[in-house]
């Protein structure tokens, strides 16, 4: 059994990753502080269910249309917290689903999250809806106008659809919080929402809510590999300009 | 059980799959293969949890009786009606293709096409000039808009060229920040599911 050719650098990548986040696991295992800062975006989390509380309106929850992903295990962390938040409130959450998958998944974590806050009977297994991906615009948009939501959370693997809700949240008075890695949506949410987790901030961010020490373990261990990147860059960035391409050759052994 | 079965199965193909894409064996590709078809599979049962869902929901609104009972029958009856007719004379039999074509695809592309009026309304709320930043996106958004017009260059000839470098150079140097950033975040996420400690998909009661 022998590497397959090209795929050396990225599995050394991913054994330094792993062999880090397990080092960094163990250093935080019995500690109840981790060294992160507290993202502004978990807090505007926070202040938009306070308003929909007060206003007695429902807040919306979506994933986006986009294929199953790293994104939706992150975003289930956000959809937890947020479930949690609303039961404790006695708020209504509305959760609309474009990919079948996630459907049971997140059926299971809402109801999950009233029963341990104490309020199962709070829980209404039609506000967890499943549409199809072309019909998740029509579908948001409806529930945004019909159930007037007072709160909009966009977060997860989104296309084209991030636009119409955020401007469509927007008309009826609802704080929009975005957050995707899709590169090409980012602009939007940045330019409609309320406040946007870009990229990394979006994974962070889900650790954060986690509280879990492995997922901390794993989050010091990708700063480790964002450093490691931005010096990759600036050598390569060097190298290659006098010439020499014997970073590029090894990285694509 | 419930919750360490899930988890088992999937750090074990997860692995298997990983392991399958950087080692030449192929007894190895072969299980990855057919996992990967069992991928298909089970989304297809959660597609019939999917329809499920809108059956429950639509007939307690039809049952209901409110100002919305007219829509939810609509949909009922058009999506067990496209069911049917789907199996009864298959994907590619011309009544099929019809509604395809002659419901699905216009209404589709309708709604695709709404989406330019609302990138219009939120590039109104989001060139407000509120801030440094928000004024430095204004400005490199009309430059790159105007450099993708034929009156661009007429305003100035040098407007395409700096389009251009505003989207190949810093644009395209920050995508690919948030990128690394990016996959970086999806590579802990991976791992974490493989190695059987991630959980929070599985829902209870840690909060």
């Amino acid at each position: 059994m022998s590497l397959i050719e090209g795929s050396l650098a990225s599995f050394i990548v991913l054994l330094v990753y792993a062999v880090a986040a397990w080092a960094f696991i163990r250093s935080y295992q019995g500690k109840t502080e981790f060294p992160i800062k507290r993202l502004r975006g978990l807090d505007f989390i926070d202040d938009a269910l306070g308003r929909v509380t007060e206003m007695g309106r429902p807040a919306h929850f979506s994933m986006g249309s986009g294929e199953l992903d790293a994104q939706y295990f992150a975003a289930f962390e956000y959809l937890k917290y947020i479930a949690h938040k609303a039961a404790r409130y006695d708020a209504d959450l509305i959760v609309t689903n474009a990919i079948p998958e996630v459907q049971p998944v997140t059926e299971e974590i809402v109801k999950s999250a009233y029963t341990a806050e104490g309020k199962p009977d709070r829980y209404k297994p039609d506000n967890i809806r499943y549409v199809s991906v072309y019909a998740l615009r029509p579908a948001v948009l409806g529930a945004f106008q019909r159930e007037q939501v007072a709160a909009n959370f966009m977060l997860g693997n989104y296309y084209h659809e991030s636009v119409i809700f955020v401007e469509a949240a927007s008309s009826v008075g609802a704080i929009s919080i975005g957050g995707t890695t899709q590169t090409a949506q980012i602009p939007f949410f940045v330019a409609g929402a309320d406040y946007t987790l870009i990229g990394e901030e979006f994974y962070a961010g889900s650790i954060a809510l986690s509280g879990n020490v492995v997922h901390f373990g794993c989050l010091a261990s990708q700063e480790l590999g964002k450093y490691a990147a931005i010096v990759l860059t600036l050598l390569g960035a060097i190298l290659a300009t006098s010439g020499n391409d014997a970073l590029i050759q090894l990285m694509s052994k | 059980m419930k919750q360490q079965f899930p988890v088992l199965f999937g750090a074990i193909t997860g692995l298997l799959v990983l392991f399958a894409s950087y080692f030449k064996a192929p007894v190895l590709q072969s299980v990855s293969n057919e996992l990967l078809q069992w991928r298909v599979i089970v989304a297809a049962f959660a597609l019939l949890l999917g329809i499920a869902n809108i059956s429950r929901i639509h007939v307690n609104r039809v049952s209901r009786k409110d100002q919305n009972t007219p829509y939810s029958l609509m949909l009922l009856i058009v999506m067990y009606g496209a069911l049917i007719l789907g199996l009864g004379y298959g994907a590619q039999s011309p009544q099929y293709k019809f509604i395809w074509d002659n419901v699905y695809s216009s209404l589709n592309a309708t709604w695709y096409s709404t989406t330019a009026f609302y990138m219009m309304s939120s590039a109104w709320r989001g060139f407000r000039v509120r801030s440094v930043q928000a004024g430095v996106l204004m400005v490199a958004a009309i430059v790159v808009m105007l450099s993708k017009v034929g009156i661009g260059e007429l305003v100035w000839s040098q407007i395409p060229a700096i389009g251009n470098w505003i989207v190949e150079i810093p644009n395209t140097a920050g995508m690919r920040g948030i990128l690394v950033g990016s996959c970086l975040g999806a590579v802990g996420v991976s791992l974490r599911i493989m190695l059987g400690l991630e959980r929070g998909h599985l829902g209870g009661g840690s909060k």
